[in-house]
């Protein structure tokens, strides 16, 4: 069984106290052999894996690569989304292919969220020592 | 030796070697101690500027494109 890695709570908004800390989770985004380290928020509440347009873009993303639109909902409703497949590596583990939905919404973050982050890997949130334990999932 | 016959082994052992047996195998988990991760000061520019605005739209209620992303992920996979 893996050892997990342990990353910090991240302090945002130091004017707000404790609830200006999040789980940032500090991440190597690869499209096609183009990669960038990025910081993405763990977002348990999230059903799938956000990205924001230009991060997509930066990646050498094709925005038209598949036909239609990704049915985004909620906040995101009103803006067009697509499929954008990641090899993301976090620390030491071995890469692991994410799926994101990748939207044009001007307030969108690069989130992990259910599908399918929270499928590759577990995670422990020890919020009152300010830690979360990251390691994949174990078959 | 597999795991039930290690099993069966140390409960037939006399109560003060099982003692013996879990103090030594209570040392080898103390050294299973997580990687520790410190967030190195390269990183920090990833992250927004102290005091900055960080409003965050989580998508708890997109079902339909969860599904949409789990099946086109499976027929990658499968390819």
């Amino acid at each position: 069984m893996p050892i997990p890695a342990v990353y910090p709570y991240v302090q945002l908004i130091p004017s707000i106290g404790a609830a200006g800390w999040m789980p940032m989770l500090p991440v190597t985004l690869d499209h096609n052999g183009t990669a960038l380290a990025a910081a993405a928020l763990v977002d348990s509440g999230a059903s799938l894996n956000i990205i924001p347009y230009q991060l997509g873009v930066q990646l050498g993303g094709n925005w038209n690569q598949y036909p239609g639109s990704l049915p985004l909902g909620g906040v995101f409703a009103n803006y067009p989304a697509k499929p954008l497949f990641l090899d993301v590596r976090i620390g030491t583990f071995p890469p692991v292919q994410l799926s994101f939905g990748w939207t044009q919404a001007p307030t969108a973050r690069l989130l992990l969220g259910q599908m399918n982050f929270f499928l590759e890997f577990d995670v422990c949130f020890y919020r009152t020592r300010g830690e979360f334990h990251v390691q994949p999932r174990t078959p | 030796m597999s795991y039930p016959e290690v099993l069966d082994a140390a409960r037939a052992l006399p109560r003060d070697e099982q003692l013996k047996l879990a103090d030594v195998l209570l040392e080898g988990a103390e050294s299973l101690t997580p990687n520790t991760y410190e967030l190195p000061e390269h990183l920090r520019h990833l992250f927004p500027p102290p005091g900055a605005s960080f409003e965050v739209f989580t998508p708890f209620d997109c079902f339909e494109a969860a599904a949409v992303l789990e099946r086109m992920l499976a027929e990658r996979k499968g390819q």
